[in-house]
Parts: C-alpha cells; sequence; structure tokens
C-alpha cells in the first residue's frame, strides 16, 4: 500500500519556525478492552458512561471515545498487531511486508529537533507496533530503569569515552561493510541486489543515527527530579504501565522526544490485583465466563485509569499558551476488538488532548466499520504533517475537528 | 524444465519460449508494440500464457463471482483483468481459482454439470501456465531471496567461527514466525535497529573470546555440602532448605521460590555443570517423589525462572548431573514440583524451621551439590587458534599482545583465513579485498595490532556475506549446497569434512549429498536439528504461551508440561533414525514417556526411576501419534478451552498436509461460549449452514471434533467440565463423531486417526514440504508441488520412511536451486 509521499521541504514547511511543539504518543493493549464495558450505549457528547470511563469523566472534554473502527482487511487475530498503526493487512503468507507506522512517519520527517527522534516502548518483551520505512519492526524497550538511564542519566567519563570510541570505530565499521556490501551487489541476482538495498539502508541510517548520538553525546541530558526507577513486578501489569507512562510524561515534558509508543502486549502474567487469580491472556479467552469476565474487566479498569492519570498529568504541566495535553494527541487502541475469538474488529479507540474539539462518542457502524486510519490522517494534520491520506485512511475522521 | 533459449532474452520472452505458446506469443507481440496496457492487450496476452481458460472462467465463474460484492468475497472478473504474468497477486488468485475447481468444490454442483473435458482442459492449461511463469521466474530471481541467518542461526555460527558458547539469540528481538518458521526470507525485514542489536551481538561474543582468549574467563567450582545447601538456623522463617538428619530439606509446597538455595548464587554468566545428589523424604505409594530444578533470582520483583530439568528422587540417594547455562547473580531452586503430592502449609509466605516436619508431606533431602563453570564451546586454546591462527602472542598484563615483530601481512594472513570461515564460501581475493587494504591503510606496528584485528573480524561479522546466504541464480554452487544442507541438518555451518568436500566441488551428485546428510544426521548436533525443527513445524516453541487453568487441570505442572516437549522430540526422533513410515507420525504404536508423563496419561509402565523408555501402547487406544501427544495438545489449545476450528486448522495445515485457504475477509471467528447454553458443535452447525464457509469448514471441523476428546491440558476426557459453585463438575458427554470431508465417517477419535493416517501419502508430503520450508526459507510455491509429488513417490517403496524423505528433499530440485 502507498505511502502518501512528502518531501523534507514540504514536511519542514508544514511546521513553521515558531509553531508550537507537537507531540503523539500511542499506547496499545495487544488483548484489546470488553467492548460491553468501554463503549457508552449513546452517541455525542451527552453520552452516558461507560464502566471503563467512569474514572475519566473530569475530562469528559478533553478525549473522544470511537467504537465501530477497524483497519479495512486487517485480521488474522493477534498477528494484526503488526497492523495497529500501520493499517497495513499482514497476510498469512508472510510474502506480504509492512509499511511505515504513523508515529515514525512523523519522526522521519519532524523527529530530528529531540535527541530521540522516537521512544518506542512496551511494557515487557520487544513486540511493539513501530515499523520503519523498510518495513521491519522497532524493538520496544521495556525496562523502565534502561529508559531512565537513556533519557536522564550522563554516562561517566570513562562510559562516555568508552561509547565515544565504540561509535566511532562502529561508524569506520559501517564504511567497510558499505563497500564490501557494494562489491557483494555487483554479484548477485537482481532480487538479492533489492535485499542489500535495504542492507545498505540500514547501514547509512546507523551510521547517521551514530554521528548524531556523537553529537547528543556532548551536551548534557536534561535534569529531572526522579530517583530512578525500581522497576515493579514484571507480572504486576498496569504498574508497569504507569511506571512507562510517568517516564513518557518527563521525556515529553524535557522534549527529549515528541513521539512515542508504548505497548502493552498479549502476555499471561498474572496480575497481582485483588479478585484476579488467572493469567491476563487465559482470561481474555473468557468464552463469556462471567466469572473470567469478572477478573478480566478488573484488570481492564486499571488500564483504563491509568491512562486517564496520563492525561491529567499531561494537563497539569503548562506550556507557553497550553498545556502540555493540548499539544500532544494521546491514542489508546489495539488491534483486537473481541480477544476471545481473536476478532479485529470494533477496535477500542480513545484519543485524548492534541487540540481537537473533543466530540464525545463518536458512534461509527458496528457492522460497517469506520476506517482507524481516518483518525490517524487527523493526528498527523494535527501533529504538523499536512498529508491527505494514511495508508487505508483517505481523509480526515468524520466528526472529529481540530481546534485552530 | 523449459527449454533454455541461447540468447540471452527478456524474461517474458523466455516463458513463452515453451514451444506450445510460440505462436500466440507472436500475435500477443504485434499487439503489444502498439497500444500499452488497455484491456484487450491484457486479455490478449493473458490468452497467450493461459490459453482458453479464461474463457472457462467467463462462462463458469463470473455469474457468480463478479464485482465488488461477488460471493465468498472473490471477484474473479477483476482477476481476469490482471496481468497474469506481471501481478503476484492474480497469480495468486488463479492458483486458489485452480485448488477449487480441482478438488471439485467450484462450480458448485447446483449450478449445472460441467463437461469434464473441458474440467480437464482447464486445470491442464492453468496449471501449466502457472508452473511456466513460477519457474521461468524461479530460474530468473531465484525462488527465495537471500536470506539472513536466523537469530539461532547467528548464535550457533558466532559459537563456532570463535570456540564459544553464549546465549546470543536472547540479546536480539525475537523473531516473527510465519506458519510456525522463524527463518522465511520474505518476512525477514532490514533496518538499522536490526543492524545495531547484530552489531552488539557480535561486539558481544568478540569481547568474550577475546577475554577467553588472554586467560580472564577461567573454569570454576562451587562445592555445597548438606550444611551450605541449607540455609536456616532454628528459629528462622525464610525460603531455603533447613538441616534434618544430615541433609539440607525442602518440603512439598505451593510457595513461591521456596526451595531457592541462596549459597549456589553464582558470580559470573556462563555453563555451569551441575552435580547433585539426593533422596526422598516420605515418598507417596510410588515410592519416589518428583523435583524440579531451576534457575533464577528468585525474587518476586523477577519472577522468571529457567527451567533445568525435572528429576525423580528415591529413598536411596542418588547423584544427578545436569549442564545448564545460568546468569550472574542467579541462584538455583531445587523442590518437589509434583502436583499430585500433598502440600504443605505455611504462615505468611515464610518456611520455619521444623514447620513442614509435622505435616508429614514428601520432600527431598539433598545431600551435596557441585556447580562447576565449564566452557563447551571450547577451550582457551581452542579460542586463540581460531582468532590469532599462527600469531605469535606474548604475555602481557593488558589483554592479548602480538609478538613485536608482527607484520600487516602476518594479520592478512589471519584475517583471510577468518574470513573464509565467516563467509562460508570460496575465499577468492575479490571477496576479502576490502579487509585486507583496510590493514594496509591502518596498520600502525604490532603494540596496536590486537585491536585492529578485532576492527576487521567486527567488519567481517556485520558484513552481508556473513548476515545473508550468498546464493546465486539457478543450480546452486557446491559450497551453497553445504551451507542449506548443514543449516538445514544441524542447525550451523558447515563442518571441516562438509567444507572440504564444497572446497573440492565434491556435492554436485546426490551420492555424495545424501552421504553428507546421513553423516549429519548421525552427528553430535542431531539434537539441535530435532529441537529446532519440532519448535517451529510443531510450534513447540509456543509450549508456555498459555498456563492451563489451575482449577480446571490439577494434576498439571511444569514437570508434565517439560516431558511433554520431550516425548514429542524422542518420538520425532526415533521416526527419523528409525526410518519409520510417516504414516506413525498420525498413528504409532509407541510413545516415550517418563514415570511423571506415564501416570498423567494414566498408563501403566515399568519405567526406570528418573528416566526415559520407549513404552507399548496396545493396551492403550487412545493414545498414539502426535495427535495424542500433550505438547501438541497444548499447544493447540489456549489454556482453558479447546476450540474444534483452531485444532482443526492446524491439524490439516502441520499434518495432515490438507491445505484450507485463508478465511473470508467478512465472516465473523466463533466466539466460543463456555457457559453450557450452546455446544461449540451447535454453532459450528449453525456456522457451516452459510455455503461460503462450508466448504472449508468440511475440513477443518472433523479433526477439530475428533480431538475434543483432549482437553487443554492433553488428558483424554468423555466429558465437558462446567463450573457450578466454585467447582468443576462433569457436563455435556464429548461428541466426536463426524465425518471427513469425503464422506466417511467416523465414530470415536481412534477411527478418526484410522482414516487420517491411511492417507500416508498426503502425511509424507506434508512432513517433506515443512522440512523444504525449513530447508530453504520460502514457503511452499505452486512449481514445488510437482517436486514434492516425486519426493512422496521417491520414497514409497521404504514405506514412506523420514529418513527416506529427508533424504529425498535434499536432494530434490526445489533443495539444489536458489
Amino acid at each position: 500500500m502507498a505511502i502518501p509521499w512528502l518531501s523534507a521541504m514540504e514536511a519542514r514547511a508544514a511546521t513553521k519556525p515558531d509553531a508550537p511543539i507537537r507531540r503523539f504518543v500511542s499506547i496499545s493493549i495487544g488483548l484489546g478492552l470488553l467492548g460491553d464495558n468501554l463503549f457508552p450505549e449513546k452517541g455525542g457528547r451527552d453520552y452516558e458512561s461507560s464502566r471503563y470511563l467512569q474514572p475519566l469523566q473530569d475530562l469528559r472534554d478533553r478525549f473522544t471515545v470511537a467504537s465501530g473502527m477497524s483497519h479495512p482487511d486487517v485480521n488474522n487475530g493477534h498477528r494484526a498487531e503488526a497492523s495497529i498503526l500501520t493499517a497495513t493487512p499482514i497476510g498469512n503468507s508472510g510474502s506480504a511486508s509492512n509499511t511505515i507506522s504513523v508515529d515514525q512517519l512523523l519522526a522521519k520527517h519532524l523527529g530530528d529537533e529531540t535527541r530521540f527522534p522516537s521512544l518506542v516502548l512496551s511494557t515487557s518483551e520487544t513486540q511493539s507496533p513501530s515499523y520503519t520505512d523498510t518495513g521491519a519492526m522497532i524493538p520496544a524497550e521495556s525496562s523502565p530503569a534502561n529508559l531512565f538511564a537513556r533519557l536522564f542519566i550522563d554516562p561517566s567519563d570513562k562510559e562516555q569515552l568508552r561509547q565515544a570510541d565504540r561509535i566511532r570505530s562502529g561508524r569506520s565499521v559501517m564504511d567497510l561493510i558499505g563497500e564490501d556490501a557494494r562489491r557483494l551487489q555487483r554479484d548477485v541476482g537482481a532480487a538479492d541486489r533489492n535485499r542489500l538495498d535495504a542492507y545498505f539502508t540500514s547501514v547509512r541510517e546507523l551510521e547517521k543515527r551514530m554521528a548524531m548520538n556523537e553529537r547528543w553525546a556532548k551536551l548534557p541530558k536534561p535534569k529531572v527530579e526522579m530517583e530512578p526507577p525500581v522497576p515493579p513486578d514484571p507480572n504486576d501489569l498496569v504498574g508497569c504501565q504507569s511506571m512507562m507512562l510517568s517516564l513518557m510524561k518527563l521525556a515529553l515534558q524535557t522534549d527529549s522526544t515528541r513521539f512515542i509508543t508504548l505497548h502493552i502486549p498479549a502476555g499471561n502474567p498474572r496480575v497481582p490485583i485483588k479478585g484476579v487469580e488467572e493469567g491476563y491472556h487465559t482470561l481474555s479467552h473468557h468464552g463469556r465466563d462471567g466469572e473470567k469476565l469478572d477478573q478480566l474487566a478488573l484488570i481492564e479498569d486499571e488500564i483504563v485509569a491509568s491512562y486517564g492519570d496520563f492525561l491529567r498529568s499531561l494537563a497539569g504541566f503548562q506550556e507557553t499558551e497550553a498545556s502540555l495535553l493540548d499539544r500532544t494527541s494521546v491514542l489508546l487502541t489495539s488491534n483486537l476488538g473481541n480477544a476471545s475469538s481473536h476478532d479485529n474488529r470494533n477496535v477500542p479507540v480513545l484519543l485524548g488532548g492534541g487540540g481537537f474539539k473533543h466530540a464525545g462518542h463518536l458512534a461509527f457502524d458496528r457492522k460497517r466499520n469506520e476506517p482507524l486510519a481516518n483518525l490517524f490522517v487527523s493526528v498527523l494534520q494535527q501533529t504538523g504533517l499536512g498529508v491527505g491520506e494514511f495508508s487505508s485512511g483517505k481523509g480526515t475522521l468524520r466528526g472529529l475537528e481540530p481546534t485552530v | 524444465m523449459i527449454p533454455c533459449v541461447d540468447q540471452p532474452a527478456p524474461r517474458w520472452i523466455r516463458v513463452l519460449s515453451d514451444c506450445r505458446f510460440v505462436l500466440v506469443f507472436l500475435t500477443a507481440v504485434l499487439i503489444t508494440d502498439h497500444a500499452h496496457a488497455t484491456e484487450p492487450d491484457l486479455e490478449s496476452l493473458n490468452a497467450s500464457v493461459l490459453g482458453d481458460a479464461p474463457e472457462f472462467v467467463r462462462e463458469n465463474c463470473l455469474d457468480c463471482h463478479d464485482g465488488p460484492d461477488a460471493e465468498g468475497g472473490f471477484d474473479a472478473a477483476s482477476m481476469l483483468q490482471a496481468s497474469f504474468r506481471a501481478d503476484s497477486h492474480a497469480m495468486h488468485r488463479w492458483i486458489r481459482v485452480f485448488d477449487r475447481v480441482n478438488d471439485g468444490e467450484m462450480p458448485p454442483r447446483d449450478a449445472g454439470d460441467l463437461e469434464p473435458e473441458s474440467r480437464e482442459r482447464f486445470l491442464n492449461e492453468t496449471r501449466q501456465a502457472i508452473e511456466v511463469t513460477l519457474q521461468a521466474d524461479h530460474r530468473d530471481r531465484g525462488r527465495v531471496i537471500a536470506r539472513r541467518l536466523t537469530n539461532d542461526q547467528l548464535e550457533r555460527t558466532l559459537g563456532g567461527l570463535l570456540a564459544i558458547d553464549l546465549p546470543l539469540a536472547r540479546m536480539i528481538p525475537e523473531e516473527t514466525r510465519v506458519d510456525g518458521f522463524t527463518n522465511i526470507a520474505a518476512a525477514q525485514s532490514m533496518s538499522h535497529y536490526h543492524l545495531d542489536d547484530h552489531l552488539r551481538v557480535v561486539d558481544h561474543a568478540l569481547d568474550f573470546a577475546w577475554r577467553k582468549a588472554s586467560k580472564e574467563i577461567q573454569r570454576s567450582v562451587m562445592e555445597l555440602p548438606a550444611e551450605r545447601i541449607a540455609n536456616k538456623r532454628e528459629g528462622q522463617r525464610n525460603r531455603d532448605p533447613e538441616m534434618r538428619e544430615g541433609a539440607a530439606v525442602i518440603w512439598s509446597s505451593s510457595m513461591a521460590f521456596y526451595g531457592r538455595i541462596s549459597n549456589s548464587r553464582v558470580k559470573r554468566s556462563g555453563w555451569y555443570e551441575i552435580t547433585l545428589n539426593a533422596s526422598a523424604l516420605n515418598p507417596p505409594e510410588s515410592g519416589s517423589v518428583w523435583c524440579s530444578l531451576r534457575s533464577g533470582e528468585c525474587i518476586s520483583r523477577a519472577p522468571l525462572m529457567f527451567w533445568i530439568d525435572s528429576i525423580e528422587v528415591t529413598e536411596q540417594p542418588r547423584e544427578f548431573k545436569f549442564l545448564t547455562w545460568i546468569e550472574d547473580d542467579h541462584l538455583l531452586e531445587i523442590r518437589p514440583a509434583d502436583n499430585t503430592l500433598r502440600k504443605a502449609r505455611f504462615r505468611n509466605g515464610q518456611v520455619g524451621f521444623g514447620e513442614g516436619e509435622p505435616q508429614k508431606v514428601p520432600g527431598i533431602a539433598m545431600h551435596s551439590l557441585r556447580l562447576e563453570r565449564v566452557f563447551p564451546g571450547g577451550t582457551t586454546e581452542q579460542v586463540r587458534e581460531r582468532l590469532f591462527g599462527d600469531l605469535k602472542l606474548k604475555s602481557s598484563r593488558k589483554g592479548i599482545a602480538f609478538g613485536r615483530n608482527t607484520t600487516a601481512e602476518d594479520l592478512k594472513r589471519e584475517v583471510t583465513r577468518f574470513a573464509a570461515a565467516a563467509f562460508r564460501t570460496e575465499p577468492t581475493a575479490e571477496r576479502i579485498q576490502p579487509y585486507l587494504d583496510w590493514i594496509d591503510e591502518r596498520f600502525d606496528g604490532a603494540s596496536q595490532a590486537p585491536d585492529l584485528l578485532k576492527q576487521v573480524y567486527r567488519a567481517i561479522l556485520c558484513s552481508p556475506r556473513f548476515m545473508f546466504f550468498e546464493e546465486q541464480p539457478g543450480r546452486l554452487s557446491s559450497h551453497a549446497i553445504a551451507n542449506r544442507l548443514s543449516y538445514c541438518l544441524t542447525g550451523r555451518p558447515p563442518d571441516e569434512l562438509l567444507r572440504q568436500a564444497a572446497d573440492a566441488g565434491e556435492l554436485q551428485s546426490s551420492e555424495a549429498i545424501v552421504a553428507h546428510a546421513r553423516r549429519l544426521l548421525d552427528g553430535p548436533h542431531f539434537d539441535s536439528f530435532i529441537n529446532e525443527f519440532t519448535d517451529q513445524w510443531l510450534d513447540l516453541a509456543d509450549i508456555d504461551f498459555t498456563e492451563p487453568d489451575r482449577r480446571m487441570f490439577r494434576e498439571y505442572d511444569l514437570v508434565v508440561q517439560n516431558a511433554f516437549l520431550e516425548e514429542t522430540r524422542r518420538f520425532i526422533t526415533t521416526l527419523i533414525q528409525e526410518n519409520r513410515s510417516a504414516r506413525q507420525l498420525v498413528d504409532a504404536e509407541f510413545t516415550w514417556l517418563n514415570g511423571r508423563l506415564a501416570d498423567y496419561y494414566g498408563i501403566d509402565s515399568e519405567l526406570e526411576t528418573s528416566e526415559w523408555g520407549k513404552v507399548s501402547l496396545a493396551d492403550h487406544p487412545h493414545r498414539g501419534g502426535l495427535l495424542t501427544h500433550g505438547s501438541i495438545l497444548k499447544v493447540t489449545a489456549n489454556g482453558t478451552n479447546t476450540s474444534p476450528v483452531l485444532r482443526g486448522v492446524w491439524v490439516c495445515d502441520r499434518l495432515l498436509g490438507i491445505p484450507i485457504p485463508e478465511p473470508p475477509a467478512n465472516v465473523p471467528a466463533i466466539e466460543p461460549d463456555i457457559r453450557g447454553a450452546t455446544t461449540v458443535r451447535q454453532i459450528l452447525e449453525k456456522h457451516r449452514a452459510q455455503s461460503e464457509c462450508a466448504s472449508c469448514h468440511a475440513r477443518i471441523d472433523p479433526p477439530g471434533f475428533a480431538l475434543e476428546h483432549f482437553d487443554a491440558a492433553g488428558r483424554y476426557r468423555d466429558f465437558y467440565l462446567t463450573r457450578a459453585n466454585g467447582k468443576y463438575k462433569n457436563a455435556a458427554k464429548v461428541d466426536s463423531a463426524y465425518q471427513l470431508a469425503d464422506g466417511r465417517e467416523f465414530d470415536s477419535f481412534t477411527e478418526f486417526r484410522e482414516l487420517a493416517a491411511s492417507d500416508v501419502e498426503n502425511v509424507a508430503r506434508n512432513f517433506a514440504a515443512k522440512l523444504m520450508v525449513h530447508a530453504t526459507g520460502r514457503e511452499i510455491t505452486f512449481a514445488d508441488r510437482k517436486v514434492l509429488d516425486e519426493i512422496v513417490e521417491a520414497t514409497r517403496e521404504k514405506q514412506f520412511g523420514l529418513r527416506s524423505l529427508i533424504e529425498a528433499v535434499v536432494v530434490s530440485d526445489t533443495f539444489l536451486t536458489k
């Protein structure tokens, strides 16, 4: 599927030098949320709150909940995690390849200003919904301690020297293997030449990243009033989520990055919440069993509440003329609308902040879903990329208007 | 095969050089010269390849399959309008049409009678068109694009090159698995993130080898007598063992980390040989207690534990040995781990000295424990030889130093040697020139030489020649064959003998290839092959993806789970080693068990304590064949309930070789409902009533229903469980009677298995297909179908023995061509 063509020039033109900083955060849940507990019955601004949205009612005018959305032609259950932010169907055959994700498109064009063009995070393991323009998944960072160190701790002088050394010699290694790859390219068949091109691109990109890191390494990292985090029990999914979210807030606030994804994978931890006895993934296959549904809801209550806390914390940080929340679109979504049957339609969608006139509950057709990528187009435009299309999104989302 | 043309010609012309097409081809050229890409052109171009097949589709399919709202979401009209040769998507759809017509599903019977001649003609024309086009494409571009070493292959390749053994694959993000396989070239993407990870792994391996070579890393031994295994004074409460009658004791209990041995904490990550002397306390009637050995930090904020092994201890003390990797700062946990044992209860999350004794539960008594750090990858001398060859080393306080007279030429000699091994191909001057030039440019005396050498090695190990399989379109070179063969059957680069054979160009004869294949299968790395292949083909890698519901499956535990894996691996090993028929994949009269698994399955056996044995299943008709292995039953369920659809699809795809097309996009998955009001069977009846679902489910459901006799934890059942008042009770009776797609009926699981096994050609073909994917890094294409048929025929005489099938695969055209 084609990605809208966009030159660097246009991208720059889209962000005027004095334009306010715009940001995008995506939180994706590998197992979705129980639709009955999430979606309000009534559409519009005066919807009656659902169970999960209860703790977010003080933020009613600062987020939109949308039902009846999904990516067209994206199926395959868990495998659709790859499509959450790319909207590209990944076939079973393995020959289909992925395209760039919405966060990486932003990072590619607008990410040069910060130490980290983007951050790709998860609450455990390395699965992420972020894909490069060569269709490769970007492995996620799941350790809050590592993330904190990357963001805020300057390495010791000795470590700095070692790193600088590694980068310098790494750059010359890149030169050498680049030369070797060029020779190899003459020997191989046409199909493999494309393959080597992707290798080349990676060599050049890595070289560029190393050069950038060399420059940033000379600048001290921002200081924050927070002790290096002690990671919670890895089973404590919501604790991990909250800890990552508070680090993400600091990363945005210090302008260390402007584009972040956080993935909550479809793992099977036994979440330490009173009343929860079985693994998260096991519970997601509830088979309509009342007891399992109850336990699952206890976990999901907290996932949504933690999202609400994040919006509140962003709203509490004031930049010139607006709060951090007004400048940050915070998406919460999933590849699954019903994890019990691996159904990829009617996925949960919450969009907070970002300078939109929030619309309450946008209720789309549960049978003929609205393309989720339309929402991506709205977000891309609002964040400073003047694109008209993204993947299966052929325009902005109906019913969601920007404030300016 | 297609006759070759002497003159180089554009690919599409060569496609048409098959004499059958020459006439139409001329017409096509005339038309294309004048007008591009208008409809009539494409149509006649397609007709030039497909003959009358498009006409057949127009007459027989368009009534229902026309336009975006076509039945089953299949628009045949748009297929006719796409270029058959240029558009791989169109080709894909033609294959789908071919398959549906071929198996008689389309056109539907109620659409009127189809003349057999017209059907035959369509099938022949379409088959030939697809084959010719694909073969030409495979010949020019190769069937598979350059494939990268998988994470596991990278680990073993670096290990072999440097004579080290490190769990490097863990340092790289897991690969996407396509239908189980991690090595599918088309699914391997490349980004600077990946390259950065790769560089990190290479650095880690090189640093380790360098330190090993400089003798910084040494063997170490930890001896723990019972008094040191125990770590609990009278009056103290913790989760460590306590002393009792001269032994360190842990009682049966469900408390997390009870059994941690604080004094076994290791300072350095590495391989350890563990020797444990232990006996049983208060064993149950069987006389023995099953225990587990694991390593980990053993604290609640790091609950991840690494499985080492299970042991069966008896009242008579016995010695056990294990070889395992342990991370630094991790310690051992040794405890009774049999969920059927009675368990002691303790207060407040700790176990006080003497609190277990009066509860009279089973326990383990440990008499001595020894941990020795070992280096299975190679000795220090071997590492030095791999890194430095003939270079003279001198002792130095700062790591590695070379003799004062070391020259650039010396380094270049070693780099040439190292690169030849790393690139796994002919070490031509052209291939290594940039690396030699680099040394000439930078050589600055002997004192800097070690650093320079390391830098060049670093680059060599990041080169695409190292990371990718180098294969040229057409018939593979001897080196490329050696690589395919070795990575397929051992998961690592060719050994010395194979490399010599490749250097001598000996691998162009089938006899030579088969001889090496046999040698490798009998060699020391056969287990790697079994583990890697079954992890992917049979999804054994997913064994701990879900945790069976503890209330439903009280007898299930980690000892059982790991025994599941071992059973299947040993079973496949036997089938291959003894060249048993592919039929036994489905229906076998034996399996491999240890005492714990035999109990779990309810099979009486006389097994040696703690040992595995091959057990006859003559008296246990419900077991036998992969379908009845706990491993398979577990990975095809979700931990709680079973879905006939998911299991059915899995069995068709992985075992029986019954193709199941992708479900139509607009049909919802059935939502399992275990409340008892409706059975899965009833829901599926409804589902099948929809015509677009019926044809696939006629194939999916039979194995799915037959396997309903096995629950999500692999036990045989006659009743489903239902939950009432907090307890599980028997509810509906399992009904496995059904019929195959071709109408043959079965009354029970065993009858189904009998029918499935009788189709041995398909099972054999499927096994060969999976091995082909594993060996080549690409899923089976239409052009491979003929090759697979030939492979199956070639092994008929040997009753489709698995070993014969492997040998036939590695000398097939598909295997020997890029």
